[in-house]
């Protein structure tokens, strides 16, 4: 089987726990970007990929929707294509073993090229050191990469993603908005439904949420710690989210300004995105660290909030000056990259890029060795993987 | 037609341990063993636009992004859009101080009523007109960068080339020093001719190709806009997430950013059996086409079931035989089966034994040698009979005794109203037959009472006709099929 022919371009996928980015190496964006699911029917939503509680359930859910995936958006037949998956490399390693079975064993791949998507993530910007900072749905991760080794005992991970917003969303409107029917009369909203779907949370964080700026921010918690405290900022004005049926929702301006707020309080234990980053430098070596500040890669759908980078910029500026960090690090700048991808698929480009070189021919895991095997190679070995192409890099 | 004959009450046992109705699953002839979607292999044959019905050739499929290049879907919703057209006045050609009407075009979507002209896009002069495609305006950047790996990945692989050589090399010449002398080597020297393989391998070093590392900057690019604090936002001027999505390069935040979408094209599978390669079924080339070149749906090959008449101990079941071919099929209870699949398999195995005499591994078998070897033949009937096992049963069936004649799919004999020939059956077992169907009468004795749905279950023994044997001139010799087939009786 000619698999090396220029026309069979491998497939890069990258399956995040939201979305799906799926296209061919060696082109500029995914074909497709959708969500991590199987379609749903009539009667009932469609079922997350990783909401699933046996492997074998997860098998078969991944059998359809690869086969979706093949065939109705990138439709080209599997047996022939080299595969490329772009993966955390806190991927859990179960998900990655019923994915490497299904594709190997069920789509007969001939290869598969596991890449850590923070590391190829600088692939997108041709250097070799950077603190990538992903934020997804669930978790953020931050992955600091020193001349093209991902420093793995550095990592951080927090449950600090867009679900956490949708979260704090939910929990605000239930606490304060209410439901404005077609006569006009207002119903506490926790009285019209106890819940919201995740559709419509997300649909609202996406539309109307953004992440406030940071003298905002500390006078809206000064208003709400002291009593006696400044009066909060005027918030922006209250607008009608339409709901099923003819219901609407008030959706007030504070609503919209505080639900990001999630991602930067102090108050529990001092995590938030910018101890996070701070961390991670720490926990890189000292050479390291005026370079790592000097090249953040903020990426993730997460970022696509308006406002989130320049907040958290700010942030992590002022949290240096608090006593935990100012004794112990001395950062002179603060600069983010801009990769040429929108933040939700950059991850993805970096395979896309990495898979159009040789490094697939030589680095690919291939059928037969897994089918002798049954196992894949763990994220140690991945890690090196691609270590000495990078390590040339800039 | 599907939706005609799906029953989710009688479902086969499909070779790969699943379930399905009849209609849903193939019978490869080669292997003479069902099939269903979820364990054949898939394949692209045909791409085509849904909308149009042009079929794509596969090489400009892929130069258009698997786009069809006149049809456009609506970006807010999807929907197929529909081209208009508007007269206009322009100047004349020959007379600049006369207006002449010129016929215009415009995309407008049916459903939601978003047009072209709401996202600013002038109006076009052809019908098909030239939308703006959307361009990534990344992509000089990436394919700067594209460039730089790739020569990075050469470089990496010709230095390991190299080394392996040098290696190499020397371990040759100290090994074979006395073979190849050294005046031997320089003779080849003399001569133009390379060194002992090694050195004609010498390329150039490639050359890297640089791009500038990217620069980081201290401003973000996503300020707010104090306008955001002060002014009431419009909802429907904001994109939503799969709005953005489907156009992945520019993921537009504002309603009156999107454009027009290509629509995707589509594409038509074939079907091959993982087994023995062999195809299942396979459309015809034209798009519009409903017909297939091959197509061995099992409801052609295997007689069909559906539950004529049931009661509390009275079950009547219609047979139908949609094969070209007659047959004798008989219904075993589960237990029959498994006295009969013991057997065989042991004859099978005998035979294998003998087989492997012969030298012939199961490697070294192609197409039907490796269908027809017992060895597969004796694994797959083990397979079955495991697969079967594993589903319950709660009520008996009590099944006619002899074989019973089941006529080929003659669709003239649907119009013939004389009664079929005598045939000396039990006129208790088959109740009536006409054509290609026969009812006949399968009494059911419920052994456990436990669960309020009822489940029943049999096998099929037919007769089948290996595909490649009919064009022999000796009379086929039909094989023994073993299909197990379970039904759901629901409360009774
Ligand atoms: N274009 C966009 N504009 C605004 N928000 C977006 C955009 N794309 C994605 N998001 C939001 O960002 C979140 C994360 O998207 P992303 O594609 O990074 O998730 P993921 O990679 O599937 O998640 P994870 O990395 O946790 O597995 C989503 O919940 C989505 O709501
Ligand atoms: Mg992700
Ligand atoms: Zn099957
Ligand atoms: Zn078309
Ligand atoms: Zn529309
Ligand atoms: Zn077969």
């Amino acid at each position: 089987m000619p698999i090396h022919d220029n026309d069979r371009h491998a497939v890069v996928l990258e399956i995040g726990r939201a979305y799906t980015k799926c296209g061919f190496v060696g082109e500029n964006e995914p074909r497709v970007i959708i969500p991590s699911k199987l379609e749903g029917t009539k009667k009932r939503e469609g079922i997350y990929l990783h909401e699933y509680s046996t492997k074998k359930e997860l098998h078969s859910n991944l059998v359809k929707f690869l086969h979706h995936i093949f065939f109705k958006y990138l439709l080209v037949n599997h047996r022939e294509r080299r595969i490329v998956i772009v993966e955390s490399l806190l991927c859990p390693t179960e998900f990655r073993e019923v994915l490497a079975n299904v594709l190997y064993v069920h789509f007969e791949v001939p290869s598969v090229l596991f890449v850590p998507s923070h590391l190829v993530t600088l692939y997108t910007l041709g250097i070799s050191t950077a603190l990538v900072i992903d934020i997804g749905h669930e978790e953020t991760t931050m992955i600091p990469v020193c001349e093209g080794t991902p420093l793995i005992h550095a990592w951080q991970a927090q449950p600090l993603g867009n679900k956490a917003i949708q979260e704090r969303l939910e929990s605000l409107l239930l606490l304060r908005a209410k439901v404005q029917g077609n006569g006009g009369q207002k119903i506490d909203l926790v009285d019209v439904m106890p819940k919201l779907s995740r559709a419509v949370l997300e649909d609202i964080v996406v539309r109307t949420c953004f992440v406030t700026t940071l003298p905002r921010a500390r006078q809206l918690v000064a208003a709400r710690t002291h009593e006696d405290g400044p009066s909060p900022p005027v918030p922006p004005p209250t607008i009608l989210y339409p709901l099923s049926g003819n219901n609407n929702l008030t959706l007030d301006g504070s609503v919209r300004e505080e639900s990001a707020e999630v991602l930067f309080e102090t108050d529990n234990e001092m995590v938030s995105l910018a101890s996070m980053v701070l961390d991670a430098i720490l926990a890189s070596p000292i050479d390291f660290r005026v370079p790592l500040a000097e090249n953040l890669v903020i990426i993730g759908g997460g970022c696509m909030l308006p406002g989130l980078k320049f907040r958290l910029l700010a942030e992590i500026k002022d949290l240096q000056q608090h006593p935990k960090y100012s004794s112990r690090i001395a950062l002179k700048a603060l600069k983010v990259h801009r990769p040429p991808a929108k933040s939700n698929y950059t991850a993805w480009l970096g395979g896309a890029i990495l898979g159009a070189t040789e490094a697939i021919a030589t680095r690919s895991y291939a059928r037969e060795v897994y089918m002798q095997t049954n196992r894949v190679p763990d994220w140690n070995n991945l890690a090196d993987n691609t270590k000495e192409v990078d390590s040339r890099a800039g | 037609m599907t939706h005609l004959f799906k029953s989710e009450k009688v479902q086969y046992l499909c070779t790969c341990g699943s379930l399905k109705p009849l209609c849903r699953t193939y019978f490869c002839r080669h292997c003479l063993a069902l099939k269903c979607g979820e364990c054949v292999f898939h394949e692209v044959d045909i791409l085509y636009c849904s909308n149009c019905l042009e079929n794509v050739p596969p090489g400009e499929a892929r130069v258009k992004k698997n786009q069809c290049s006149e049809c456009f879907e609506c970006p807010v919703c999807d929907q197929l859009l529909l081209t208009r057209a508007t007269n206009i006045q322009i100047p004349s050609a020959e007379d600049p101080s006369k207006l002449v009407p010129k016929k215009m075009f415009y995309l407008v979507c049916g459903f939601c009523r978003w047009t072209t002209r709401e996202a600013g896009l002038p109006d076009q002069p052809s019908a098909t007109g030239s939308w703006p495609d959307s361009d990534n305006v990344n992509s000089a950047r990436v394919g700067a960068l594209l460039e730089h790996y790739r020569s990075l990945a050469q470089l990496d692989k010709f230095e390991k080339e190299q080394k392996r050589q040098l290696k190499r090399r020397s371990n040759y010449l100290s090994f074979t020093a006395d073979k190849y002398s050294l005046s031997a080597l320089a003779a080849r020297k003399r001569s133009g001719l390379p060194f002992a393989g090694s050195l004609g391998m010498k390329k150039e070093t490639p050359q890297i190709y640089k791009v500038e590392p990217a620069v980081a900057s201290e401003e973000t690019d996503d300020a707010l806009d104090p306008d955001i604090f002060t002014k009431v936002l419009t909802l429907s001027s904001v994109t939503t997430i799969d709005q953005r999505i489907r156009q992945p390069e520019r993921q537009p935040v504002k309603s009156e950013d999107l454009i027009p979408i290509h629509k995707f094209l589509s594409v038509r599978r074939s079907q091959r059996c993982r087994f023995c390669e062999h195809n299942l079924s396979k459309p015809e080339y034209n798009p519009s086409s409903i017909k297939f070149k091959i197509h061995l749906g099992a409801f052609y090959h295997v007689p069909d079931v559906i539950i004529y008449r049931l009661a509390r101990d009275d079950m009547q079941l219609r047979l139908c035989n949609r094969s070209q071919y007659p047959t004798h099929v008989r219904l075993l209870s589960l237990d029959q089966f498994a006295l009969i699949a013991h057997s065989k398999i042991e004859e099978l195995e005998r035979s294998c034994g003998e087989a492997e005499k012969e030298k012939k591994s199961a490697s070294s078998m192609v197409g039907h040698e490796l269908c027809e070897s017992p060895a597969t033949q004796a694994a797959n009937l083990k397979t079955c009979l495991r697969n079967a096992f594993k589903e319950k049963v709660n009520v008996v069936l009590q099944l006619p005794n002899e074989p019973i004649l089941l006529p080929a799919r003659d669709d003239l004999a649907e119009y013939e109203l004389t009664a079929p020939q005598n045939l000396k059956e039990d006129p208790k077992a088959v109740l009536w037959r006409k054509g290609n169907k026969v009812v006949i009468s399968t009494p059911l004795t419920v052994i456990d009472d436990e669960l309020e749905d009822k489940r029943t279950g049999f096998v099929f023994e037919f007769g089948a006709v290996r595909a490649g044997f009919e064009t022999k001139e000796v009379q086929p010799q039909p094989t023994n099929v073993y299909i197990p087939v379970f039904i759901s009786l629901g409360k009774i």
